[in-house]
């Protein structure tokens, strides 16, 4: 027995390997009981892999786990889950169509032989809401699709806790919750920390890391940086070590100068997404937009292309006040939006990239309502140059291309439409570094040839080397707006309110 | 004016909840409004010469929909049905037949009758789970999509029955045991309904209602059906499940396919295939009878129940002196309708919950507002 130090969790040399990244490098990682723990980090810095490590969804790792002292091996979530592992997950796993009770006990219904006892499954429900202080609140019967984002967390957090876990690993739970709501939940974890649990909470926000944690473990490119108790450190601290050193001038920052008004939005909202949003938009300018997860940063760009419903607001471009409407109507008056899933909504993944490339502009390569994509061979020769897309030729499948290129077509696809105003969303996700930079090059040369950029993006280089501009967006409101020295540190306070 | 319509809308929602319980029970508004329409256009569709054989007719359709249901909950489609009841029919008559011959015909007596039925009702069954379990294998573990599956399957199956049946209706060659199936119970007007055929029905109806409401495994279908992942995640096998699914449809299929051959006294190879094809009337009641597309929510009785009103409708519609192509247009024209509003009502459940949240977050603001002030 090594626990001398109290620990119940001890996780000592864990490495994890994805094709192409060491994605969790030699990380020693230890919990107390009664201790919340505080993993933080930028995204792809490994939090999630180690944690997902924790609970047994890869098989494949390397290092030692010990809980209560006892060496251990989580090859599967429910050896995990035996073992005392209990993990909030960041996307809930919900069964809309089935009442509060049944989400909560699905697995091990209670009951006598093989007959479900509803009486039972009730009390049992309300006792397990009461430790997540819902059960006056919430009647067991009521259908999940019923119940608020709120509380499907707390619920979600109650199905946890009903298995007694040693270890308890919230996700980035307050992500989509008021500050009253994270209040709550600040109680909740109190109590459960008289209780003698260990708790392993993700977050990216500071201000709640340093009112919930006692101690905090940085992470950075996959590296443990450092472990420290949470009075130990500064807000600046923090965020210096998540940061880390500047990668000065990777990208030469563009310089800008004011040619006028091009996009002016105003009030624009989508009930429960998005609240009254008013921004203005220059020509030639890039706009970052920065929100943590679930803060409305990929709905504000949706609905501004027409992709979702919206409530109401006002939308004015060039001067002219555009009747809010379909994608379609929107990329025909110019505004063009990238989408961040490239595989599921972005490209047809099994057709040459020629018909990727020229499926958003079928109507104007037509004639007659024939279409003719003969016609578009000068556009697709213009934009392989402008990309530079491997390989260079058209007629190859969009599936064998690497991510780079893949985003590179998908760019493409959108330019293609010569777009006044280019929303992207998270444009380098999962792109190889040389095709990241190509892209912003692109981007920048854009904004010189006068197409105003929007860049939603969650990566904090990207938007400093980018933008001329970055608002901060945090529960679907703009809350702050940063124009000039931005840097890395200057964002992550912003989008934390 | 945008205040207005704010309140206008949170009203609309708390209005929704009343809705939904009336939505999940809409059959039932639905079988009675049918049932007072035909009515009061034609007052004899009450009479007991006209129910009975609407009922017995239904049978079929009712006892198929059961296993439908459930393939429907897990959130899979089994379109086999249709060629699983051919396949029911076909082999208890085909069995019999060889079996009785083998027991020495008419000469073996009632014994040799008996056994020839068990042991052929034994044999159907058993090609029945079988063709469930082939149908389940393939959808849970080797992940082809149920469509393709069970279109195969049908396809298949009714090469089978062809050439099993060579292309020729059979029948039994002793005609005692279907008789008693056929045969009413009580010898009232409306009670002329209770056949054996009718008690087997309802028992296996009522045993399935309780196994998919009251019981652990039932209750883990429907978390299945609901939410795949957070089943597997919760630690329900959720392979098995769907596999048993697939094979309570086959079975239940092969059930009515096997009833329904002995109550007519024949097989045709090529049943449903003119006229309203059994699967269609199935599809089109579980989806009435407000099982979710998708999965996870559903009830074998409230299928039953929307067979029962479609046939109804027929039966108003050839009373009101309509013909057959009527028929099938208007079944068709309740399915696109349900179907649509299906999609709808999701549709509104997405608004209503944007709106509810918009109005909590109002009344937040507006005690921070008067917190502030005070």
């Amino acid at each position: 027995m090594n626990n001398k130090n109290n620990y119940v969790l001890e996780m000592k040399k864990i490495s994890k390997r994805f094709p192409g990244t060491l994605a969790v490098d030699c990380i020693d990682f230890n919990v107390k009981a009664g201790e919340v723990h505080a993993l933080m980090g930028e995204n792809g810095a490994g939090k999630s892999t180690l944690m997902k490590i924790l609970a047994g969804l890869y098989n494949d790792y390397s290092g030692e786990i010990y809980i209560a002292g006892n060496k251990v091996e989580l090859y599967s979530p429910y050896i995990a889950k035996t073992e005392g592992v209990g993990m909030v997950y960041q996307e809930l796993s919900i069964a809309y169509n089935r009442s509060v009770q049944e989400n909560i006990f699905a697995g091990d219904i209670p009951g006598n032989g093989k007959f479900v006892d509803m009486k039972k499954l009730r009390s049992k429900t309300l006792n397990a809401l009461s430790r997540v202080k819902l059960d006056k609140k919430i009647e067991p019967s009521t259908l999940m699709k019923n119940v608020s984002q709120h509380e499907s967390q707390l619920i979600e957090m109650a199905k946890v806790l009903k298995d007694k876990p040693r270890i308890l690993v919230m996700d980035e739970p307050t992500s989509s919750l008021s500050s009253t709501e994270v209040n709550m939940l600040f109680d909740i974890i109190e109590e459960l920390k008289k209780d003698g649990m260990a708790i392993v909470y993700i977050s990216h926000h500071l201000h709640e890391v340093f009112k919930v944690s006692d101690r905090v473990t940085v992470l950075r490119d996959g590296k443990k940086i450092s472990t420290c108790d949470i009075s130990e450190v500064t807000k600046e601290q923090l965020v210096e070590m998540m940061v880390g050193q500047k990668v000065t001038d990777f990208y030469k920052q563009h310089a800008y100068q004011d040619k006028g008004k091009i996009l002016e939005v105003s009030n624009l909202t989508r009930y429960g997404f998005i609240h009254e949003v008013s921004f203005q938009l220059s020509k030639g300018e890039i706009l970052g937009v920065v929100g943590l997860a679930g803060a409305g940063r990929t709905e504000l760009g949706r609905c501004l292309a027409g992709a979702d419903k919206v409530d109401y607001g006002e939308i004015i471009l060039e001067g002219e006040k555009i009747k809010l409407g379909s994608m379609n109507k929107m990329l025909s008056k110019g505004i063009a939006y990238l989408t961040e899933d490239r595989k599921l909504e972005g490209l047809a993944l099994r057709l040459p990239n020629k018909v990727n490339i020229l499926s958003s502009i079928i109507s104007r390569l037509s004639r007659f309502g024939i279409y003719f994509p003969s016609k578009g061979k000068g556009v697709l020769t213009e934009l392989y140059q402008k990309l530079s897309i491997y390989p260079p030729d058209p007629n190859v499948g969009t599936s064998n291309l690497s991510g780079g290129n893949q985003q590179k077509i998908l760019l493409a696809k959108w330019l293609s439409t010569k777009p006044k105003v280019l929303i992207l969303d998270e444009p380098t996700r999962g792109v190889d570094v040389g095709a990241k930079k190509l892209i912003h090059e692109t981007i920048v040369n854009l904004a010189k040839e006068g197409v105003s950029v929007i860049v939603l993006s969650s990566d904090l280089p990207e938007l400093v080397s980018l933008s001329d501009r970055v608002l901060a967006i945090k529960q679907g409101r703009i809350i702050a707006e940063l124009q000039e020295e931005i840097d890395e540190n200057k964002i992550l306070l912003a989008a934390n309110g | 004016m945008r205040k207005f319509n704010d309140i206008f809308k949170f009203k609309k929602c708390e209005r929704s909840v009343l809705f939904n319980n009336l939505n999940s029970n809409r059959i039932y508004v639905f079988a009675v409004l049918i049932i007072v329409i035909m009515t009061m256009t034609k007052p004899e569709f009450l009479g007991s010469g006209n129910i009975v054989p609407m009922i017995k007719t239904s049978l079929l359709p009712i006892m198929v929909g059961i296993g439908f249901t459930y393939v429907m909950i897990a959130g899979n489609f089994d379109l086999s049905v249709g060629a699983v009841i051919n396949v029911g029919a076909a082999v208890v008559m085909g069995e019999f037949n060889r079996f009785f011959a083998i027991f020495g015909g008419d000469a073996g007596g009632t014994k040799a009758i008996v056994f020839a039925w068990i042991i052929a009702f034994a044999i159907a069954i058993l090609a029945g789970i079988i063709i469930g379990l082939i149908n389940g294998l393939l959808v849970a573990k080797g992940k082809v999509h149920s469509f393709i599956v069970t279109i195969g399957m049908l396809t298949a199956l009714s090469g089978f029955v062809y050439t099993y049946c060579k292309g020729n209706t059979i029948s039994a060659d002793n005609s005692l045991f279907v008789n008693v199936l056929e045969k009413s119970l009580i010898n009232i007007p409306y009670l002329k309904v209770l056949t054996i055929r009718f008690v087997i029905c309802a028992i296996v109806l009522i045993f399935f209602e309780i196994l998919l409401l009251r019981t652990k495994w039932g209750r883990s279908l429907l978390i299945v059906g609901s939410n795949k992942e957070a089943a597997w995640h919760s630690g329900i096998d959720t392979d098995k499940k769907i596999i048993l699914s697939f094979v309570i449809s086959a079975s239940t299929a092969t059930l009515a396919g096997m009833l329904f051959a002995i109550s007519m006294n024949a097989a045709v190879p090529n049943y449903g295939e003119r006229g309203i094809n059994p699967l269609m009337l199935v599809l089109a009641s579980t989806i009435i009878g407000g099982t979710v597309m998708t999965g996870g929510s559903g009830s074998v009785v409230k299928t039953a129940v929307a067979v029962l009103s479609i046939q109804a409708i027929f039966n108003g519609l050839i009373m009101n002196g309509l013909g057959f192509d009527v028929q099938v247009l208007a079944a068709g024209i309740l399915l696109a309708l349900v179907v649509i509003y299906e999609s709808y009502s999701i549709y509104k459940q997405v608004l209503n919950k944007g709106v509810r949240v918009a109005a909590e977050l109002k009344e937040k603001r507006k005690k921070l507002k008067q917190a502030t002030t005070t």
